[in-house]
């Protein structure tokens, strides 16, 4: 409804295409820092992220003398509460330093997470949008094959992995990725079967360019943004889910490894008298859900082709 | 029908009022990319039962002056000066209290509402809004709510304003004898009555607000005489319990304030059909009048109809109907017919001529086509990005268009039957509303610009009803030198 | 038929008998297949360096035509040549109408074998996969919404550069260049090419548009209602660089629109659709000062031209465009055709509730006597009866012709359509039947010059011209 903006006259000249694209991203961080909930989120989850890397690559920078693996004290492996400067978060049991644990775990977590999203939605989305631009029997096919894991629960789904497979991290991401796939499938394919009807694909055709081609250079670009929005809201879930099976037991055979959920189920015997050993944790999980949830939420309304005018 | 009456009165008295009057309205949008200076100095006026026609093209802001008449300007809206009256009221009167805008840095303005004066402002603007104006849009999907169905939202309109009327035909119609009703059949059979005619046997016999709905039996094409007699003589037959007329005589009583208990048991399904079951579904027969008078095939069908089971000339008669409901003063249409094809166009326009002469309503009509502004108005004027800059009678401003940008428009406009090479056209495009030119906004890509255009040019008059914004005719027409 | 008078000039474009009809979905699993028949039975042709105007309103079928030639969707039936030789073409059509005459037509008919053997070789619609890649070189399209037609996460060098990739054109340098050139040719300036569309105003993503659709130097190009999202002035500056274009890269246009005054400037020829069959075509001006097709002259006559003077006959249609679903048998146009009479397409459906309500509405006090009417029955296609509760009389049969008659000269057009009433007796009850006429569809006809109508009022009952 608002009115009349042409012809941009103050348009610096694009010289390159890569000038273009800049102009657009920072069109979109500008919108984000506009709002005060957007903002919250982009700065939590860049903490989030920095400490993840710099975890990987200088873990002393933040005190983290090793990364891998949790250091365990069985002299003193009774939980102790929080002391500045020497354990901060306290300590949880097996006599581990708490905020070192979380801080190796963020990282841990973070990157099993982000595989998850990716590979899942990586796979759904080239089905949905196969399914949706080609039609028909295929369309049928894959759409089921989609519908029949998505009516598998992901719990009982991964203990029988977890049975069949043995107990590793990989192998409970791998449950996930396949829990996941379809619903990025479905969503790939309602947003396809609508982009598919557009001009600018007939246009393509009429143009003598292939199915496939059209499939990768014109629908899944453009299924890409709204795909791109889900994947940074499911991140926060898929912490949540994967630190809630760590805990219940699906964990690596190693103990020591710093996860988040395996923090929490390690001290959780100790959770009444000395309730820091999962607090931490805890809230180290929450405050990453919600930090990407508002900047899901911020990134879905800038990337809104109505709100950049 | 009663209006008419009314109207005639009304016109006496107002030729020289004019029923709208827009005087130095200045509206902008403070958006992120800046402040769009939407609409600049408009002024105009409406006289009542004239249709006056707003054409210009995609962003001259005809679409906003007709929103900012209804207070209807949207969120980053604001309405900066100016005063539109309307039927003797200022709906602009508190415009500064409603609105403030807080400038900031790098000439970046904040826009602040006052909630309250824009709540109160509500308040009296909607005893106008719907049942003295209404609006035609131009996308009858949109604005039909798709989840009601025909019946349910024509009904809406006339419980919300005019509920006296209803309350009044059902007591006239109680009250309404057998030998009363033989009076009219009589009167009827013998000879072709016409409306005023019509009107004094009622008055005599005390049923004259059942005009409206014995004029719409006699004047129905689909039934022979005898039918109607037989329908108006089973009028007497269709009471309601007496409970039901004790309640509306008191709501009539009360004018139309509802009493408390009403208010409350209102809100209860059961016991709402006990108290306005009579009242809606009076509203539901004037529905079918309606509908009828805007000449829908099947009226009584698509009463139960839903909005996407009709086709989109059959909602814009359905949009019609919801418009002269309550008998407005002024209509404002916005492209009714843009989304329309060109023969269902055809039928809505010949319905909205048949419709102005019926109930000699004001039409405020908005278009980008001039074909079809030629087919309706009475007196146009032409907008560029947000000022008006000519307006004149419909012939004038055919035959002896003044503004360069109105000369240029017509001149873009293939000739039917001319089979030129090129046509002219306007160099340029429309300017960017955020930094438009100053002085005449047009002068980037005028003709005939000068020096002087940098200032904004004066309002001359070329002659009664025609009127210019241009430098060229700074003295009456002796300016003009080419 | 129509018969080619113009022997000698090459055709660039011909369709015949082209069909296309769409499955419904109806979401029953046994229910009877219904199809939507968007364009049915439609023959036409363009000619080199010719603009073709195609006209009608909302659900003709022109969209649809425009991209059956495009081969953007498959034809239910019918057949495209482009650029084939002429007498290959006139064969073919002279094979079908040999078949036509000798119905039913016979699966061993030699001359089906030698249709299929010239369909196989020239139709576009039996074209392989490089075949139809080749084809595509020789025509593009250009649409009617300049937001949709632009893949908005493209660059504009890269949306007039993709037919150009997609069919090797040359190396990436020449690519580019040719898209600047292009770009240039439509009126925008090079600092375009690394601009997103949303960046550009709609007139300049139509010239992006444009530019795209002559990458390849076509010798045809469909445009969709290129100017109706568009400003009047902008219009104005397209139509001029179309017009500019044609003449540089020796174009053909089939030009679709419903804004008849545009038509009448830019086509030389002109085709009128209604409900998915062409009605009438001719030249330009002849269609337009001389329009013979009921719905034409409507069409033609509701326009709103802008010229304060002008007053003209305004024929104001009733009803509204048909169900291509259920279309109306017969003419399709002649449930609102206000010359309609009665071999014109009258169903018994049609026909029984204006005849009823003749009967029952009062109007004629003579059959106010009349027994009631227990029931309607259409008996088929050409036949219904009224069942009534009583016994008629002969005088009653009378009266009711005589009330037909005036109900006819009122203006109630389908009882036109009735050839005889009779009256059966019996102990139950009289039955009145109605026996209607039998109705043909109009085929296109050449009435003068290169104006062809398909209407029966210019063609008696067995297809040749009448006076």
């Amino acid at each position: 409804m608002i009115v009349g903006l042409r012809d941009i006259h103050e348009r610096k000249d694009t010289k390159t295409p890569l000038s273009a694209r800049l102009r657009e991203y920072r069109l979109t961080l500008k919108i984000l820092l506009e709002s005060p909930s957007s903002t919250a989120g982009l700065v939590i989850v860049l903490a989030y992220a920095a400490v993840a890397v710099i975890d990987f690559t200088y873990p002393s920078l933040i005190g983290v003398q090793n990364a891998y693996s949790l250091v365990p004290d069985f002299m003193n492996s009774v939980p102790t509460p929080p002391v500045w400067p020497t354990h901060p978060f306290g300590t949880t049991f097996p006599g581990v330093d708490l905020y070192q644990a979380v801080m190796s775990a963020i990282r841990v977590d973070l990157w099993y997470s982000l595989l998850i999203v990716l590979a899942g939605a990586a796979a759904g989305t080239v089905v949905g949008v196969f399914a949706a631009y080609v039609g028909g029997y295929v369309d049928e096919v894959l759409m089921r094959f989609t519908d029949i894991f998505l009516s598998v629960p992901y719990l009982p789904f991964a203990i029988a992995v977890a049975f069949v497979l043995g107990r590793a991290l990989d192998n409970i991401s791998l449950a996930l990725v396949i829990v996941w796939w379809p619903l990025y499938s479905r969503y790939a394919y309602g947003q396809a079967l609508s982009l598919k009807e557009n001009a600018y694909v007939e246009a393509a055709r009429a143009s003598g360019v292939g199915t496939w081609g059209i499939i990768f250079r014109h629908v899944i670009p453009n299924v890409l943004t709204p795909i791109f929005v889900q994947i940074s809201l499911d991140l926060g879930t898929v912490v949540q889910v994967f630190a809630a099976m760590t805990f219940i037991g699906f964990a690596s055979g190693n103990p020591l490894l710093p996860e988040l959920g395996t923090l929490i189920s390690n001290g959780f015997q100790y959770a009444v008298a000395a309730p820091w050993v999962i607090f931490f944790p805890g809230v180290a999980i929450l405050i990453f859900a919600i930090g990407m949830n508002l900047l899901g939420d911020g990134l879905r309304d800038a990337l809104d082709p109505r709100s950049r005018t | 029908m009663r209006l008419t009456q009314e109207a005639e009165l009304d016109l006496e008295k107002q030729t020289s009022e004019p029923l709208l009057r827009v005087d130095g309205l200045r509206v902008s949008f403070i958006t992120r990319a800046g402040r769009i200076q939407a609409i600049d100095d408009v002024s105009f006026e409406v006289k009542a039962g004239e249709t006056f026609g707003l054409v210009g093209e995609t962003g001259c802001g005809k679409s906003q002056t007709a929103l900012a008449v209804m207070r209807l300007t949207p969120e980053a809206g604001v309405i900066e000066r100016g005063e539109i009256w309307f039927s003797g009221t200022n709906v602009t009167e508190n415009i500064a209290k409603e609105f403030k805008l807080i400038p900031k840095k790098n000439n970046r303005v904040k826009l602040k509402r006052n909630k309250s004066m824009l709540k109160r402002l509500d308040q009296k603007i909607n005893q106008l809004r719907g049942k003295e104006m209404c609006m035609i849009f131009q996308e009858p999907m949109t604005s039909l709510n798709p989840v009601y169905t025909v019946g349910r939202q024509v009904s809406e309109i006339m419980l919300r304003h005019s509920v006296d009327m209803l309350v009044d035909r059902i007591i006239a119609r109680n009250a309404a004898t057998e030998e009363k009703l033989k009076t009219i059949t009589d009167a009827a059979s013998r000879q072709e009555l016409s409306q005023p005619e019509l009107r004094k046997i009622l008055e005599e016999t005390g049923l004259k607000e059942l005009e409206d709905q014995i004029w719409f039996i006699l004047s129905r094409k689909d039934i022979g005489a005898t039918q109607k007699i037989r329908t108006i003589s089973n009028l007497a037959q269709h009471k309601v319990k007496s409970t039901t007329l004790a309640f509306l005589i008191r709501l009539k009583k009360s004018k139309g304030q509802l009493p408390v208990e009403y208010r409350v048991l209102n809100k209860i399904p059961i016991a709402r059909r006990w108290l306005s079951g009579a009242i809606e579904k009076e509203a539901l027969e004037v529905s079918y009048e309606l509908l009828s008078l805007v000449n829908m095939p099947n009226a009584e069908n698509v009463l139960r109809q839903y909005p996407h089971e009709l086709s989109g000339g059959m909602r814009q008669r359905v949009m019609i109907a919801m418009a002269i409901a309550t008998r407005p003063k002024l209509i404002i249409a916005d492209e009714p017919t843009s989304a329309l094809d060109v023969t269902v166009q055809a039928q809505i326009l010949e319905l909205l001529r048949e419709l102005k002469r019926t109930f000699n309503s004001a039409i405020l009509f908005i278009s980008h086509d001039l074909g079809v502004i030629s087919e309706i108005c009475d007196r146009v004027g032409v907008m560029y990005a947000g000022n008006l800059v000519e307006v004149a009678r419909l012939d004038q401003l055919f035959a002896d268009p003044k503004h360069p940008y109105t000369q240029g428009l017509f001149a873009s406009i293939p000739k039917y039957g001319e089979k030129r090479e090129l046509l002219q056209t306007i160099e340029g495009t429309v300017p960017d509303l955020i930094d438009p030119p100053k002085g005449c906004r047009f002068r980037t890509r005028c003709p005939r610009v000068h020096e002087k255009c940098s200032n904004v040019p004066p309002w001359s008059e070329i002659s009664r009803d025609h009127g210019v914004s241009c430098w060229l005719y700074e003295d009456g027409e002796k300016h003009v030198n080419q | 038929m129509v018969r080619n008078t113009l022997t000698s000039e090459e055709k660039l474009v011909q369709g015949t008998h082209l069909k296309a009809y769409f499955p419904v979905k109806t979401g029953k699993m046994l229910a009877k297949a219904l199809y939507v028949r968007a364009v049915d039975n439609v023959d036409f042709f363009i000619k080199k360096r010719e603009v073709v105007g195609l006209v009608g309103e909302s659900g003709c079928g022109k969209t649809t035509l425009g991209r059956l030639i495009l081969r953007l969707l498959e034809p239910t039936a019918g057949a495209l040549f482009f650029e084939a030789d002429n007498d290959v073409v006139k064969r073919y059509l002279q094979l079908l109408d040999d078949m036509e005459i000798n119905a039913p037509r016979d699966k061993s008919d030699p001359r089906l074998e030698e249709a299929a053997t010239i369909e196989k070789e020239y139709s576009i619609f039996k074209y392989g996969r490089k075949e139809m890649k080749k084809y595509r070189r020789n025509t593009h399209i250009v649409f009617q919404d300049p937001n949709s037609s632009l893949d908005p996460r493209m660059l504009i060098k890269d949306i007039i550069a993709e037919p150009l990739k997609a069919h090797h054109y040359g190396s990436k340098a020449e690519i580019y260049e040719r898209a600047t050139t292009l770009l240039a040719a439509c009126g925008l300036e090079a600092q375009f090419v690394n601009r997103f569309p949303h960046e550009l105003s709609g007139g300049q993503r139509q010239r992006v548009a444009i530019a795209r659709a002559l990458a390849l130097s076509p010798k045809l190009v469909i445009l969709d209602e290129p100017t109706s999202a568009l400003d009047v002035s902008v219009q104005a500056q397209v139509l001029n660089l179309l017009k500019k274009l044609k003449k540089e890269f020796n174009l053909s246009f089939l030009f679709i629109s419903h804004h008849l005054i545009v038509v009448r400037y830019m086509a030389d020829r002109i085709l009128v659709m209604y409900a998915g069959e062409v009605v009438e075509a001719g030249e330009t001006e002849e269609v337009f000062k001389d329009p013979l097709h009921p719905y034409t002259k409507a069409l033609l006559s509701a326009v709103p031209v802008p010229d304060a003077e002008t007053k003209r006959e305004r024929i104001i249609l009733q009803g509204e465009v048909p169900n291509l679903i259920n279309p109306p048998t017969g003419c399709r146009f002649h449930s609102r055709c206000p010359q309609a009479f009665e071999v014109c397409g009258w169903s018994p459906r049609e026909v029984k509730e204006s005849f009823t309500f003749a009967l029952i509405s009062g109007r004629y006090p003579t059959l106010t006597s009349l027994p009631a009417i227990e029931s309607v029955v259409e008996i088929d296609d050409l036949t219904f009866e009224v069942r009534l509760s009583g016994v008629l009389s002969d005088n009653n049969l009378a009266e009711i012709k005589k009330a037909t008659e005036k109900e006819i000269m009122e203006g109630n057009r389908a009882l036109k359509a009735v050839k005889e009433i009779q009256v059966s007796k019996s102990p139950a009850g009289s039955t009145i039947i109605v026996k209607l006429y039998a109705f043909k569809v109009p085929r296109l006809t050449l009435v003068k010059g290169e104006h062809t109508v398909a209407c029966h009022l210019y063609t008696d009952q067995k297809g040749q011209l009448s006076s």
